[in-house]
């Protein structure tokens, strides 16, 4: 009695709480799932979210109108519904009958309550009371086989004629499969869902393993119903059919056993790791319209979106790095990635003063829309399915003088990024390893920015340039200014060094110039190829220089075992000609480079092995004396013949030549994309190799979200009201999305400020040229934990809407993390509106 | 009453007594027995030759070498540590029993507080035995002793630590921790002209203003001649080589908020440290032990390096200035190295598997071994090997995954012994295995990995708490299945 008495008073003390601020409790929370189900918070059915504490052999139950978590009997702790250990994957899906969902969970280790063994199951929690417990599970290994793992989980809604189900990605001996598990409500009346019997046509042999999966939405109608998708899409690292294609496999499930499902290869040329489905409505892309960025087809389509494997993706690569966008319906292409909407832009009928943009053609596809970080689940927000935060009808939205356009079909909701609110179709939240969640506006292709591209001191610009400084008696450096003022009543081209004034001379171009540190060198050292370690060797009187080291051993010097490779001196990225200098400053002597050799795995060219390549260097009488095989340590630098372009990210960018007229036009330099594929297939020109690799370094970045000119409300005889170059910094754009090339110039140089009489025309200075540094006018929007927030281990959407309260909610989203936390926000809010629960 | 009084004050009597003694009793560390094991190494020794061998192979015998730390210094406080070698097959026989012949090869006693383990022989050192004629030895960092232990290994595995044994360190720096053995032709100095080098890296866990420096030791001369390499700011952790590329890559750990770097310094290439800033990528993140895929052609660099992560609150590191004790999360990183044009690994991240509380050390197991080269085999679908299985143990949570570098993620998890399984145990672990204890028991730490002839890999993980080495075998490419053997060496500590 004297015990029992403190606990019935601690216990009524918590009944009479007015608020459960238990705490959620997590440990480390490694999946979450909506579903609609019975607990013990409410006395009907209603609408939950199960979160997978991994570490604590459970999952946590969130009642998402109040964020607090669902408690136990006890009330003094949020209720555990313990599982086997490791939860790590949660599923549900809506058996159709408006009763309570199938949720279930995957654990780590195989479940030790119902399984006979530890093999893969599926544990099937009690959503049709409050009970609340893992109320049965459903054995794998029969039908996936002893030592198979389940790496994949997605819930399937029921449609008509076809039952609730959940999809089964696993890894086993006999390699990747695919089992679909059908749920049916119980007839006895006590609304439980009941696993049915798993055959073996239950299960797909897929031949890849599933790493993600993905579901086709439903697609709204004219009338406003919708139709159940019925096609899945699982992104995997493997190659993909009897073709071994790499991206995101398709299967149409609307006829036949799970068996007969075949995987369809859709092309991105890459593999991938994660990947989401949805409709999406394009915005309109019209150079003619300043206001497309915000009116949208009104017609959505169906688009996959995956992030691809970093493993395989760069710019040294087939295809860049991030979220890229799938067009199923591109049936029959050499690749299925949506294609590339930005067209270029004609040039006007009247070049611009200061000469017309560089023509820079259409990609072959669609630019993956960047993730900073390694982006690791996808997950896609539309419009809430009722309330004011679903918008149809002309809007203007604080931050454009636009009217945003919609309809039925494609209702819009609001994204608040740093720049302003403003309507889109559709986004996707992307979480990365860096802890951060990445927003994309999927109508507009690209991610969100928190600063303005375009406009202010945030703006794609040059944000310093200098000449590099040289005797008063020699030639300087500097860059023609071609392009006049806004405004300007007369203007004169002319070669510049000034500081304040290089910076217009550049051209950057939204979407394509990225952040870094730029240099054009006269004679300068190719980039990475300065003071590096190298031999010299000699083969049929030829001399030859690799950048390589010997590691000794008891391999001869014509084996490659022998060298460890510094340079590749033969890679077309690190730009190395004929004709460029050779300095072998050790030896002082310094030559030419007569050919470039490609790599001798024998020595059969060089004499010595070279692994990575050597040039031939021109005879000097200041080089040693080789004996055929010999070979001798030094120091190898690598000068350009001319001038040469850098980048502290990109390396090696080019030659540019200088300019000698005033014609805008003469010897203009350019960093652009072209077509990959035909340098990839021209033979006949020798320096192709090298303007691949540059191709590969000019591609998109991203797609800006700025109209084209003039610009919107723009007061009449302003620049803003410029047919071409409305917005300032930009002389010859008219449209911010169509291609450009990442930097634009013409260098030029000044005479010696004090001519030596005796020496009136000098030679250039070696080490003389220019310098400047860019911005890329880009600043990711993303959200994250307030405090903590390290590995976020998944992201969906919840559109609250359907609760008491929150009728007119914004759409949000759920993301766990493995630090004890679950982040909780809306595209709709601003900064600092997240939540945290813990 | 009285009777617990007078006990209570007869206890304190005594405590009083032994805080007023001004002796220490130091007794000789234990040897049949680890003690708070942290480095662990595999040797296969042929008896006949004393050269490595194929294991599982006629005459070949697989050592386990263990260094005891001594951690609670229960023994003499300055050279309780051991180095205890054991024959593996014959300890399998007696498990959790006291160490002792056959089973127990030799046993060196080193300073307390022993940290990695590495074996300069003719495996890890080509003509280390065949051309200098010089014994295998186990090379263990005392942090108590702030030396290097030069444990020598004679043919049938016996240990001797005599003249010559103990180098001492850098006298400036503290707790020497990690080594790694780098052998080949390397110019002593930049621009100098390559030379046959037998090295070894010793890092420090400690260094005034929290810089960062390796010892480096010439193994084959006479006096252990001993060099500082500055690795500029942040202290050092575990060091790992790769022949092929010459590079020391060398892990560090917390020193200042927003930096986290991983360096390396090409051996063949002297003069520049290079280094990657993984804090860019994963934010709160701490290095520990890191490892290199071993499924690259014969010649070729390693292609991926796998780093074991420790991830701390930042904001709670930024607010209060300090690193906190404890962490929110582990991770595996996966860094690709393949080479770009100008020679440098790429050191990007290509992906980030959470882990447990605690990720430490880390090892490459070797998948599909082609029986007569040792290699892994290409496979006929993928066009190349597959990548490697990779195993990690995580400390603080006392767990040990295995992640499958193939498919990209974690295959298995060692973790607790089963909550509702019988007095006997877990069924999946050998006993002692009480439900809810670490199923490789308590602080896993040291690792060590087998390539077993049948295609099967050994795991061997020590467990610092409870002082034995689990060693499990595996089939490498069944990862997710049960291990196909599991036993635990050496007895419980008590």
């Amino acid at each position: 009695m004297t015990t029992k008495r403190p606990i019935a008073l601690l216990a009524l003390a918590l009944a009479c709480s007015s608020s459960s601020s238990v705490g959620s409790r997590f440990d480390g929370p490694a999946a979450a799932v909506s579903f609609t189900g019975f607990t013990g918070k409410a006395t009907g059915i209603g609408s939950y979210v199960a979160v997978a504490s991994t570490r604590g052999d459970e999952l946590r139950i969130l009642d998402p109108s109040d964020l607090e978590p669902v408690l136990s009997p006890g009330v003094a702790f949020p209720l555990s519904i313990p599982t086997a250990p490791r939860p790590l994957l949660l599923a549900a899906a809506s058996l159709g009958d408006g009763q309570a969902d199938v949720l279930v969970a995957v654990s780590g280790v195989g479940s030790p309550f119902f399984s006979a063994g530890s093999g893969p199951s599926l544990q099937v929690i009690e959503t049709w009371s409050p009970t609340n417990r893992v109320a049965y599970d459903v054995p794998l290994e029969g039908v996936l086989g002893a030592g198979s793992e389940i790496i994949a989980l997605a819930g399937v809604q029921a449609s008509p004629g076809v039952a609730a189900r959940i999809l089964v990605g696993a890894i086993g001996a006999s390699g990747g499969q695919l089992a679909a598990v059908e749920f049916a409500r119980a007839t006895d009346g006590t609304g439980a869902v009941v696993a049915q019997a798993l055959t073996a046509a239950s299960v797909n042999q897929l031949g890849f393993a599933p790493l993600d999966i993905a579901v086709e939405p439903a697609a709204i109608q004219p009338d406003g119903s919708t139709v159940p998708g019925t096609h899945l899409y699982i992104a995997t690292r493997d190659p993909i059919g009897a073709a071994g294609v790499f991206g995101v496999a398709q299967l149409d499930t609307s006829t036949g056993a799970p068996q007969t499902w075949v995987p369809a290869p859709l092309n991105a040329l890459a593999p991938t790791v994660a990947v989401a489905a949805g409709f999406v409505d394009d915005r309109l892309v019209d150079s003619s319209d300043p206001c497309s960025p915000d009116r949208f087809g009104g017609v959505p389509s169906l688009f996959v979106y995956a992030a691809l494997d970093e493993s395989a993706c760069g710019s040294d690569k087939p295809i860049d790095c991030g979220i890229v966008t799938i067009d199923p319906a591109r049936v029959g292409a050499t690749t299925q990635l949506a294609a590339d909407p930005a067209r270029p832009v004609p040039p006007p009928a009247t070049a611009p003063a200061g000469g017309n943009p560089t023509p820079v053609p259409a990609q072959d596809y669609r630019a993956p829309m960047p993730v900073p970080g390694n982006p690791t689940h996808i997950a896609i927000g539309k419009a809430p399915a009722t309330g004011a935060q679903r918008v149809f009808t002309d809007s203007k939205i604080p931050s454009t003088a636009c009217p945003t356009s919609s309809s039925a079909l494609s209702p819009l909701l609001k994204i608040a990024p740093g720049t302003g609110q403003r309507y889109t179709s559709a986004v996707a939240m992307v979480t990365s390893i860096d802890g951060r969640v990445y927003w994309l506006d999927l109508s507009r292709f690209g991610p969100m920015s928190d600063v303005s591209t375009m406009k202010g001191s945030t703006r794609v610009a040059v944000t310093a340039a200098s000449s590099i400084a040289v005797a008063s008696t020699d030639f300087r450096f500097g860059l023609w200014n071609d392009a006049p003022p806004f405004g300007a009543s007369s203007f004169t081209p002319s070669v510049t060094v000034d500081s304040a004034v290089l910076p217009g001379t550049i051209d950057v171009w939204p979407g394509f110039t990225d952040t870094g540190a730029w240099s054009v060198v006269y004679q300068g050292a190719l980039p990475s190829l300065s003071a590096r370690p190298g031999v010299l060797a000699a083969s049929a009187g030829n001399v030859y220089a690799a950048i390589q080291s010997d590691i000794g051993g008891t391999a001869l010097p014509t084996s490659s075992a022998r060298w460890a490779v510094g340079a590749k001196l033969s890679d077309p990225g690190l730009g190395v000609r004929a004709g460029d200098i050779v300095v072998l400053s050790d030896l002082g002597c310094e030559t030419t480079v007569a050919a470039v050799v490609p790599p001798d795995a024998t020595g059969a060219t060089v004499g010595v092995a070279a692994p990575g390549g050597a040039v031939q260097i021109a005879p000097a009488t200041c080089l040693p004396t080789l004996g055929a095989g010999q070979f001798q340590a030094t120091t190898i630098t690598l000068r350009a013949a001319g001038l040469v372009l850098a980048n502290d990210r990109l390396g090696y960018l080019g030659r540019p030549g200088i300019g000698t007229t005033a014609d805008p036009e003469d010897q203009v330099f350019a960093v652009a994309w072209s077509d990959e594929t035909a340098l990839a297939q021209d033979t006949t020109d020798p320096l192709a190799p090298e303007r691949l690799a540059i191709a590969r370094k000019a591609r998109r970045l991203y797609y800006p979200s700025d109209g084209p000119c003039p610009i919107p409300g723009a007061t009449a005889g302003s620049q803003g009201t410029l047919q071409v170059g409305c917005y300032t910094g930009f002389p010859r754009l008219s449209e911010p999305f169509a291609p450009g090339p990442v930097i634009r110039f013409r260098v030029g140089v000044v005479p010696p400020t004090v001519p030596d009489p005796a020496n009136p025309t000098p030679p250039l200075v070696r080490g003389a040229g220019v310098v400047f540094t860019t911005q890329t006018g880009l600043s990711a929007t993303f959200r994250q934990p307030n405090t903590g927030g390290a590995l976020p281990s998944g992201v969906f959407s919840y559109d609250r809407t359907s609760l008491s309260g929150h009728q007119d909610d914004p759409i949000r989203f759920f993301v766990p993390y493995l630090d004890d936390l679950v982040l909780f926000f809306s595209p709709s809010e601003s900064s600092g509106s997240q939540t945290t629960i813990r | 009453m009285a009777t617990r009084v007078s006990r209570l004050f007869a206890a304190f009597a005594l405590l009083l007594v032994a805080a007023c003694s001004d002796t220490v009793v130091s007794s000789p560390p234990a040897t049949d027995r680890f003690y708070y094991p942290t480095g662990l190494a595999i040797r296969h020794v042929d008896l006949t030759t004393g050269l490595g061998c194929v294991g599982g192979s006629a005459s070949c015998q697989t050592q386990l070498l263990v260094a005891s730390s001594n951690f609670d210094l229960r023994y003499d406080p300055a050279t309780g540590g051991t180095v205890i070698a054991v024959d593996v097959d014959k300890a399998l026989a007696t498990p959790l029993a006291p160490l002792v012949a056959p089973a127990l090869l030799g046993v060196a006693r080193i300073g307390s507080f022993g940290g990695a383990l590495a074996i300069v022989d003719e495996d890890s050192c080509p003509g280390w035995q065949t051309t200098l004629g010089k014994a295998a030895q186990a090379l263990v960092a005392s942090r108590s002793q702030n030396a290097l232990y030069r444990v020598n290994i004679d043919a049938q595995g016996s240990l001797t630590c005599g003249a010559g044994c103990r180098v001492p360190l850098e006298a400036a720096l503290g707790d020497p921790y990690g080594v790694a053995v780098a052998c080949g032709t390397f110019p002593p100095a930049a621009g100098g002209t390559p030379v046959a080098q037998s090295l070894a890296f010793v890092t420090y866990l400690r260094a005034p203003n929290s810089e960062g420096f390796l010892s480096r030791i010439d193994l084959a001369a006479a006096d252990n001649p001993r060099t500082l390499v500055d690795l500029l700011t942040v202290p050092t952790h575990s060091a790992v080589f790769d022949p092929v590329s010459t590079r020391l890559y060398v892990t560090e750990r917390f020193a200042a908020i927003g930096y986290t770097p991983l360096r390396w310094i090409t051996l063949a290439a002297p003069g520049n440290v290079a280094a990657r800033n993984i804090f860019d990528v994963i934010r709160g993140s701490e290095l520990r032990g890191m490892a290199l895929s071993s499924d690259s052609a014969p010649g070729v660099p390693p292609s991926r390096a796998y780093l074991a992560l420790r991830i701390y609150d930042v904001d709670q590191a930024t607010s209060t200035g300090v690193r906190p004790s404890d962490d929110l999360a582990g991770a595996l990183a996966v860094m690709d190295l393949q080479e770009s044009p100008d020679g440098q690994p790429s050191t990007r991240i290509l992906n980030v598997v959470p882990m447990d509380r605690g990720a430490t050390e880390i090892r490459v197991v070797p998948r599909d071994l082609d029986p007569t080269t040792r290699k892994p085999r290409v496979d006929p679908v993928l066009g190349r090997p597959k990548r490697d299985l990779v195993a990690v143990t995580c400390t603080d949570d006392g767990t040990v995954a295995l992640y499958d570098d193939e498919i990209g993620v974690v295959a298995r998890v060692f973790d607790i012994c089963d909550a509702i399984s019988s007095d006997a145990g877990d069924a999946g672990a050998p006993p002692p295995c009480d439900p809810g204890d670490p199923l490789v028991g308590k602080q896993p730490f040291g690792l060590a990995v087998e390539a077993l002839a049948n295609g099967h890999a050994r795991l061997y993980v020590g467990s610092f708490d409870r002082s034995w080495v689990n060693v499990i075998e595996i089939d490498p490419l069944q990862p997710s299945a049960a291990p196909v053997a599991w036993a635990r060496i050496g007895p419980e500590r008590q």
